[in-house]
């Protein structure tokens, strides 16, 4: 480095680095200078120059300098490096590399630039360059621990895990014997446990086990030596012992349900569905029965049996349980019991009993069968657990009738409040929901759960202006809105994108879907200080099971609502593409000559005031901002906050391919990513991806109305293409006439025998129906009239619920509205679509979209300001004002946050 | 306004000075204690003499792909239809012999 400097200058020039590496910019920087005054030209103190400008924030002028440095001197390995540094620090990894790669072309054994090259290859899985660098740093300084480690990682992540345990256990053979020493033996620790998890990953659990039980005094971590003890013992048959040591562990925690499930594993009593036979539930009924006298402050021990008894039994055993947690007023008793509502016949049971033991209460003021007296805060919780029941059971009238009772009872208690706000959003009415659940939120300001969950009503009753304010009231001060993007607030913009979707404001849509992509892509990036910390702090348990972590992010929840919330707006836009300038000459043209340059130079004007104004705001905030924290340091300002570039986009669908790509990629199991993919391809004519995706439908659910649709429109597509000319053209009839085959649907009959035979198979759903009606409309246009009747035939039946009072009907309020839309925009047929709104009021009573007479859309005077509909109506301000407590909060806000 | 820059530049770099020694103890960087190098060769070799048949099957295949005759022309239209990268469709398209509806067809899997 600095070699072709005289003395003087070579000295300086390790200072600069020197400088750098202890974040002295300053001195770095004037060292720099110093020597660029007698050599301008030297390319290594140009790069460097740049390098710690780029640390200064002076990103363009070291982009620049660091290349002048390296056009300079082109043979230096640290222009290179250097080069590859700022890349790194603006993660353009790819860049980052290819830059590594030259400067180890000059200078192959550079250890520094090895490393660095490394934590680049496995941030990025290049897992055969990795397993490659890692060999070489080992081959260049074998006597160092971290690159044994770091080998057997790479051969390990590049799916060779035989390979790793050959290299550590290599590693372990140039140890001493009384290796480790006092301070290293956590890590040391560590490492053994990594080898032996590899052994039982590998196949080779014997091996792990014998290998556990000799090394037992060096692992320091005595709580996962047992676990993995009894785990390996259960994989390799060994019962016995298995029960024995899961029985230790049980001592040790008895709410560990993973060490319940072990023994139930060890005494043959587990399925993985749940199912049992009648004799194996008396064996699992005498083995809790026994626990429970052992452990008789588990909660877990007294829940599991209500997973796997039945009938009689149940009710004895949920009984059993339920009555000491209502005396105690536990709020999450549902949520607890909520599983069980998917197990047959249970549901029923639960209301029955529950039920009884509310008549009991009422009648004694005990419980059956006892003479204690209750406390009254017991019936609240009751009725509490009723309307919880009724509303997961979808008889949103009694839920209701029950948490008007329970807040009668007892009024001050919140959960009541957002219980009831809950129910209300399932019957439909999403207004009064939020309107409730505003109610809640203002008995305990200090409360933030209750403020999210306002918050979330709010937007879900599309008032996002509202909804913003009130979430700001739980964030850092000055930020504000900014604040709820840095904590990565998923839920929220999520939720905030979905209502503006729903509003047809795309631009603001998509700045609220993309900001969660981009937290996705921040959190890929978090990843890469791991690689070279963990390898140091021997965690590789941790660190493995982190990337593996990784690799599956982009299929989290959040990102697929927000990637699928993004392609739908680009559809959108593709649809229906903006009224841009050509519109609006439109309506100058219109104008007189005169009026119309008056009413250009006055845009002009408007607009050069407003670029001036957000100046001005601009630099006010940085000015505040620099007063307060007193650095410089200033964030920058957001060009686009309301997403209107977002929307000003050539190619809506390249976009969407973009995020599609992604879901294909991690969400392959999902209907919704290959309905998306389906809309996209079809659009793009691409062909070939559109049957991708039929195929894709078919393999996941064929018997879906949805999958349905796809297909039959898709073959409808195909079947009206003309005959292929071009060679690209021909390809792809040859791949459909290859394919086709495989649609055993389509077997010897046309689409609309098809068709056809899909309705008979599903005569008794709304959904089928009205996919079947909607695709004989596309396939026979002038059968309009005998879709539109297809759908309006359907019954909406009753179910019958036993045990409880009333019946449910098995239509879904949120089918109703797809099929009212599908009559309004796809069938045109307004008359029917009005008709099918009269019918559903009937049967969705609370539902504003359809306006039912228990809506809020039809009465907000009646209802009493206590059940929270006042204001509905009114504006999102006003609304805000007349709770009159947000600004009295603003006020407040200090105290408690 | 320069004395108020200057002391603020001073707090800086003394700030950021403190956070790096800060972050050198959270990171705890140790040099690597040395090992034994006459056991490290012997376990160096050991792990070696294994990888050069894993090679040696590589290179042959590669060979037998690189021979397969295919049509250039194929490889666009498959790259373009399906949105995939051209070295991923060339690959495709040698593994199938040339045949490009088969390529296109595993493809689609």
């Amino acid at each position: 480095m600095g070699a072709s400097l005289p003395p003087k200058e070579a000295n300086l020039f390790k200072l600069i680095v020197k400088s750098y590496e202890t974040k002295q910019y300053k001195k770095g920087l004037k060292a720099a200078d110093t020597i660029l005054k007698k050599f301008p030209n030297h390319g290594e103190t140009l790069s460097m120059k740049g390098l710690t400008l780029n640390c200064m924030d002076r990103k363009s002028e070291a982009y620049e300098l660091v290349r002048l440095g390296l056009k300079n001197d082109l043979k230096s390995h640290v222009c290179w490096h250097v080069y590859g540094l700022l890349y790194r620090s603006d993660r353009e990894y790819r860049e980052a590399i290819k830059c590594y790669r030259n400067a180890l072309r000059i200078d192959p054994d550079n250890i520094e630039i090895l490393r660095d090259l490394s934590l680049l290859q496995a941030q990025m899985r290049d897992l055969e360059g990795f397993v490659e660098t890692r060999q070489q740093l080992l081959t260049l300084k074998p006597n160092h621990r971290m690159n044994w480690i770091g080998f057997a990682v790479a051969h390990h992540l590049n799916l060779n895990g035989s390979k790793a345990v050959d290299i550590l256990e290599a590693y372990e053979g140039t140890l001493d014997d009384d290796y480790p020493p006092e301070n290293e033996r956590c890590e040391h620790g560590e490492m053994l446990l990594y080898k032996i998890s590899l052994l039982e990953e590998c196949g080779f659990p014997e091996r792990a086990l014998e290998e556990l039980h000799k090394k037992e005094s060096k692992i320091v971590d005595k709580l996962d030596y047992k676990e993995q003890e009894a785990l390996l013992l259960l994989k390799l048959g060994r019962f016995e012992e298995g029960e024995k040591l899961f029985r230790v562990l049980l001592a040790m925690n008895p709410d560990n349900y993973r060490y319940y499930e072990g023994l139930q594993r060890c005494l043959g009593l587990y399925s993985e569905n749940g199912q049992y036979t009648a004799d194996e539930i008396d064996r699992l009924e005498n083995l809790y029965r026994v626990l429970a006298h052992q452990y008789s402050r588990s909660s877990a021990v007294k829940r599991i049996p209500l997973d796997f008894l039945r009938d009689d039994k149940f009710r004895e055993a949920a009984e059993y349980y339920i009555r000491p947690l209502l005396t105690k007023g536990v709020p999450s008793l549902f949520s607890d019991l909520y599983p069980l509502y998917d197990h047959p016949g249970k549901a029923d049971i639960l209301g029955e009993l529950v039920l009884k033991l509310e008549q009991s209460l009422k009648s004694t003021g005990g419980y059956p069968g006892s003479v204690e007296k209750e406390p009254p805060s017991t019936l609240m919780w009751t009725l509490f657990y009723l309307a919880q029941h009724y509303d997961r059971r979808g008889q949103y009238d009694m839920a209701l009738t029950k948490i008007d009772e329970a807040i009668e009872h007892t009024p001050t208690v919140i959960d009541l409040y957002c219980v009831k706000s809950r129910i209300l959003k399932h019957a439909g009415d999403l207004v009064a929901a939020a309107a409730l659940a505003d109610e809640a939120r203002c008995m305990d300001l200090a409360d933030r759960y209750v403020n999210s969950e306002c918050v979330k009503r709010m937007l879900q009753a599309d008032q996002v202006a509202l909804a913003e304010k009130t979430a700001v009231l739980f964030t850092k001060d000055g930020e504000q809105h900014n604040n709820l993007y840095d904590m990565q607030c998923m839920w929220y913009e999520l939720a905030s994108g979905e209502s503006y979707l729903r509003q047809g404001e795309l631009g603001r849509a998509l700045k609220k879907f993309l900001a969660v992509e981009k937290h996705y892509a921040d959190i890929t990036e978090d990843q890469f200080d791991f690689h070279s910390y963990c390898l140091r702090k021997m965690t590789l348990r941790t660190y493995v099971e982190m990337l593996k972590f990784q690799d599956r992010l982009h299929s989290h929840a959040y990102f697929r609502k927000a990637a699928c919330g993004a392609i739908r707006c680009y559809l959108k836009l593709y649809d229906s593409p903006l009224k841009s300038a050509s519109e609006e000459d439109d309506a100058m043209s219109k104008l007189p000559p005169s009026q119309k340059k008056k009413l250009k130079q006055k845009l002009r004007k408007a607009e050069a005031r407003a670029k001036k104004e957000a100046e001005v705001k601009i630099e006010e905030s940085n000015a505040t901002s620099f007063a307060k924290s007193g650095k410089r340091h200033v964030k920058p300002v957001d060009p686009d906050p309301h997403g209107e570039k977002l929307i000003q986009i050539e190619d809506p669908l390249a976009e969407a391919s973009k995020y599609l790509k992604l879901l294909l990629k991690h969400s392959s199991d999902c209907l919704e990513t290959h309905l998306l993919s389906f809309e996209v391809n079809m659009r793009k004519q691409k062909i070939l991806l559109a049957l991708q995706a039929i195929k894709h439908l078919m393999r996941l659910d064929a018997d879906d109305p949805k999958s349905h649709l796809c297909l039959i429109k898709f073959f409808h597509k195909v079947d009206s293409l003309p005959t292929p000319v071009t060679d690209t053209e021909k390809l792809i009839w040859g791949v459909l006439e290859a394919e086709r085959p495989a649609f055993s649907q389509l077997h010897g009959q046309s689409l609309i025998e098809a068709n056809n035979s899909f309705l008979e198979k599903h005569r008794e759903s709304l959904m089928h129906r009205a996919a079947v009606a909607e695709l004989l409309y596309v396939l026979e246009p002038n059968k309009k009239a005998e879709a539109v009747k297809l759908i309006e035939d359907s019954v909406n039946d009753l179910i019958s619920i036993n045990g409880g009072q009333g019946n449910v009907r098995s239509w879904k309020l949120n089918d109703c509205i797809t099929v009212h839309k599908l009559l309004e925009t796809t069938l045109v047929d307004h008359d029917a679509a009005s008709r099918w709104k009269v019918r559903c009021a009937e049967y969705f009573l609370y539902s504003t979209y359809f306006r039912g007479i228990q809506s809020s859309a039809n009465n907000q005077i009646q209802k009493s300001p206590a059940n929270g509909a006042v204001g509905l109506n009114a504006s999102e301000d006003s609304s805000l004002s007349s709770n009159g407590r947000l600004e009295k909060l603003n006020a407040l806000k200090d105290l408690h946050i | 306004m320069e004395a108020g820059d200057e002391a603020l530049e001073m707090v800086d770099s003394k700030d950021l000075q403190q956070q790096s020694k800060a972050l050198d103890k959270l990171t705890d960087h140790v040099e690597d204690r040395q090992l034994d190098s006459s056991r490290v060769q012997t376990a160096m070799a050991s792990i070696y003499a294994s990888k050069e048949a894993d090679l040696q099957a590589m290179r042959m295949r590669e060979k037998e792909l690189a021979a397969v005759k295919i049509n250039a022309a194929d490889i666009d239209i498959i790259a373009n239809e399906l949105e995939v990268d051209k070295k991923v469709a060339e690959r495709t398209l040698r593994e199938h012999k040339g045949d490009a509806v088969a390529a296109i067809r595993h493809l689609l899997n």
